[in-house]
């Protein structure tokens, strides 16, 4: 049979042609109003999952990133404050040092036992120091101040975790006993040290002042070490932050890749959707001029 | 003489007959251009050879294609499926779409956050309200989510209701056209094509909406049957389509026949009817159930960890959200406990009470359960369970889309394929036209020389 073309065929096919022209139009419109290649899952169901994970890699970095910096924060007050507890030590050390030569004498030993006295102070109100509504070295037991009125340790000797990573957490506390002795580490306390060093001053008791500047070298090295812990801590939470903030950027960039829109692409698609519909246009309307029947005249 | 006279008069006369008979047919296709569904009517001349006698009509052809309505009813069928589908499945999709920042996704995300900005300072007052707002938060979303797939449901059980009074509508129109056609074809051999181009129509409308068979029978009425077998229009009567079912139960279709008795189909139905139910109650089913599957998992998982460990108060024993005991239903039912709610200081973030308030040891064990797979059935975490409720509706959905897509530009082919065969060209009628206008003219000019020829021999007498 020849090839016939009846009137609703054409009808047909130029509604076809135009709904196909606005249909493409319409979706090239879209990715520039959302700023989004995919802005539901249906759209790309595969873009769509792989996004969800990498989302979910974004807000752990996020929240881990976060935990970084507050630890950070903590413990480089806490090496601040260790920096000058052993400055504080050593000066105790010195006055130990020099008050047990045989050429001082009693009057001599009763001022260094006032100095002593306020170096004393100071390493009690650094104990008992707070940075952000947190004592900084009572651990987990933050109700109180470490140490109490005699100098006695109340807090915590294991301190908290915090995580930092997947399944890697670092130290959050460095607790009292670990820098100024005492508790249940066996070993006598700086404070009560520095209370025998005062007491052996005030006696001219040099062989006691002699056992002060032993325990205050001890002591010394304790506050040494735990500065060493928290500096090795703080090397080890730039490795992380810096970790984080890599794979922070991959899935950043992972992301974009993912569901950004090619701006330039997505420009090029509406100008040739635009093209399109308008050439469907015109082409229907000529098409239509041509087979006007009113031009029929047999 | 005369008789030939008479004759000649005769074949004039027939002849205009005929041609004006043959401009009826044209016109009346001209006039139906547009009409959807016509099928252009052709008027065969037949010579007649006979003294006295020239031309007659012969039979009235509407140029129709059987196998091209078959193929349409079948491409509908198909379309109607997948659109049906289609559009049930939009509705329930914004219930998981977390691509526009929002969603399930991103509230188990802050909910994490938040727990572990409160493991860094389980004291702090802000961390504590911010933990408790983000749980809150992820049970309201939870349940949103999970009413958003209900409420699709429910829209679906809407929708199927409007198809089957409009099936059973369509039926009874189709048993009336039936009835018409019956009694046109008393004494002529192709009746009321009108009737049939309306009911063609019908019957793709039909198709489209439920899946059918259609079997012309010799007096030119239709039988027609549901595809998965049940029958709806049985010569002058239509039986009718119930829906059953519904609610959360799965819906179903029952024929009532004629006779008061129920007939189940073999399977469910085909067409926009089956797409709905298809959408309703397995692709939304599987989605729902995973949800719930992963807000039963995640419920149970945190209030025991939750549960075990020590408030700033010293309470213990306290669950974060309440206790949730069947997966069935799971995600609608997601909300803080009044174990917790309203009093920051029960959230359980120690393990150890003595080590009060510091401790954050139960907020580590709960922040592990991200990425624990055990969390929900079959070896998931939180966030994949979820990304699979995701996938499932959205795999569904782009496949339904994709299909309703192919099966329509079949029908159109089909639908073009037939106005190919069966629709009016206007410059093949107004060829016709002319030629039955110079056929009429001619004939009548045959009985005007006829006439002068008889006023002749008149004034011979």
């Amino acid at each position: 049979m020849a090839l016939r073309v009846s009137e609703s065929q054409m009808f047909f096919q130029a509604t076809r042609d135009s709904n196909r022209a606005r249909r493409q139009l319409n979706e090239a419109t879209l990715p520039l109003t959302t700023q989004q290649r995919v802005s539901r899952p249906s759209e790309d169901p595969v873009v769509t999952g792989r996004l969800s994970r990498v989302q979910r890699e974004l807000s752990k970095s996020g929240q881990y990133s976060g935990l970084v910096d507050q630890v950070q924060t903590y413990h480089t007050m806490v090496e601040s404050t260790l920096g000058t507890i052993g400055n504080t030590v050593m000066e105790l050390q010195d006055l130990a040092v020099q008050m047990a030569s045989d050429n001082i004498g009693p009057a001599e030993r009763t001022v260094a036992a006032e100095q002593v006295a306020q170096l004393t102070q100071s390493l009690k109100m650094m104990a008992n120091q707070r940075q952000g509504g947190r004592y900084l070295f009572a651990g987990r037991l933050q109700n109180a101040p470490p140490y109490d009125s005699k100098l006695d340790y109340q807090g915590d000797e294991i301190g908290r975790k915090v995580m930092v990573g997947d399944n890697r957490t670092v130290d959050g506390d460095v607790v009292g006993p670990d820098v100024f002795g005492g508790a249940s580490t066996g070993i006598k306390s700086l404070f009560k040290t520095a209370e025998d060093f005062f007491t052996a001053l005030k006696a001219d008791d040099v062989p006691n002042i002699q056992a002060a500047l032993d325990e205050l070298r001890s002591g010394h090295e304790r506050v040494l070490s735990a500065h060493v812990r928290v500096g090795t801590i703080l090397t080890d939470l730039d490795t992380v932050e810096l970790h984080h903030s890599d794979t922070a950027m991959t899935n950043e960039i992972r992301e974009s890749d993912l569901i950004g829109v090619d701006f330039a692409k997505a420009t090029h698609d509406l100008a040739f959707s635009q093209s399109v519909m308008e050439a469907t246009i015109k082409t229907t309307q000529r098409v239509f001029d041509a087979i006007d029947i009113r031009r029929f005249n047999l | 003489m005369s008789n030939s006279i008479k004759e000649l008069m005769a074949i004039g006369q027939q002849g205009i007959a005929a041609h004006k008979s043959m401009m009826n047919i044209v016109s009346r296709n001209v006039a139906n251009a547009n009409t959807p569904g016509y099928a252009r009517q052709r008027l065969n001349l037949v010579a007649v050879h006979d003294p006295g006698l020239s031309i007659t009509t012969g039979k009235l052809e509407t140029i129709r294609s059987s196998s091209l309505q078959r193929s349409i009813l079948g491409a509908s069928l198909s379309y109607g499926f997948h659109q049906g589908k289609t559009e049930v499945l939009e509705l329930a999709e914004p219930a998981l779409n977390d691509l526009d920042g929002s969603g399930v996704g991103a509230a188990m995300n802050g909910f994490f956050t938040s727990l572990h900005t409160m493991g860094n300072d389980p004291t702090g007052v802000a961390e504590r309200l911010g933990f408790m707002h983000a749980a809150e938060h992820l049970g309201n979303t939870l349940r949103q989510s999970a009413e958003g797939i209900q409420s699709a449901r429910l829209e679906a059980e809407f929708q199927a209701k409007a198809v089957v009074d409009e099936v059973n509508a369509i039926a009874k129109d189709i048993a009336k056209l039936n009835e018409r056609i019956t009694a046109d074809a008393v004494g002529y051999p192709d009746p009321s094509p009108g009737l049939k181009n309306d009911r063609d129509l019908l019957l793709t409308r039909l198709s489209e909406l439920v899946g059918i068979n259609a079997i012309d029978k010799s007096d030119g009425t239709v039988a027609v049957a549901l595809e998965v077998g049940g029958p709806l229009v049985d010569d002058t009567y239509a039986n009718e389509l119930k829906l059953t079912g519904g609610s959360i139960a799965a819906l179903d279709v029952t024929i009532i026949k004629k006779d008061g008795g129920t007939m189940k189909p073999l399977a469910k139905p085909g067409g926009r009817l089956g797409g709905i139910m298809n959408a309703r109650d397995v692709v939304l089913v599987q989605t729902s159930s995973q949800l719930d599957q992963m807000a039963f998992g995640f419920v149970n998982a945190v209030n025991s960890v939750h549960s075990s460990g020590f408030g700033l108060d010293g309470s213990t024993g306290n669950n974060l959200f309440e206790p949730i005991p069947t997966v069935a239903g799971a995600a609608s039912n997601v909300r803080l406990s009044s174990d917790v709610a309203g009093d920051i200081n029960k959230i359980a973030a120690a393990q150890d009470v003595t080590m009060l308030p510091g401790d954050n040891a139960n907020i580590l064990t709960m922040a592990s359960l991200q990425d624990d797979a055990t969390v929900v059935a079959g070896g998931k975490t939180v966030g994949s369970a979820y990304d699979n409720a995701v996938s499932i509706l959205a795999v569904s959905h782009r496949d339904a889309v994709n299909q309703s897509d192919e099966q329509n530009r079949r029908v159109l082919q089909f639908k073009e394929m037939r106005e190919q065969v069966s629709g009016v060209s206007l410059h093949e009628e107004m060829i016709s036209l002319s030629a039955a206008e110079r056929a009429f003219n001619a004939s009548s000019q045959l009985v005007q020389t006829a006439r002068d020829m008889y006023d002749t021999i008149f004034k011979l007498v």
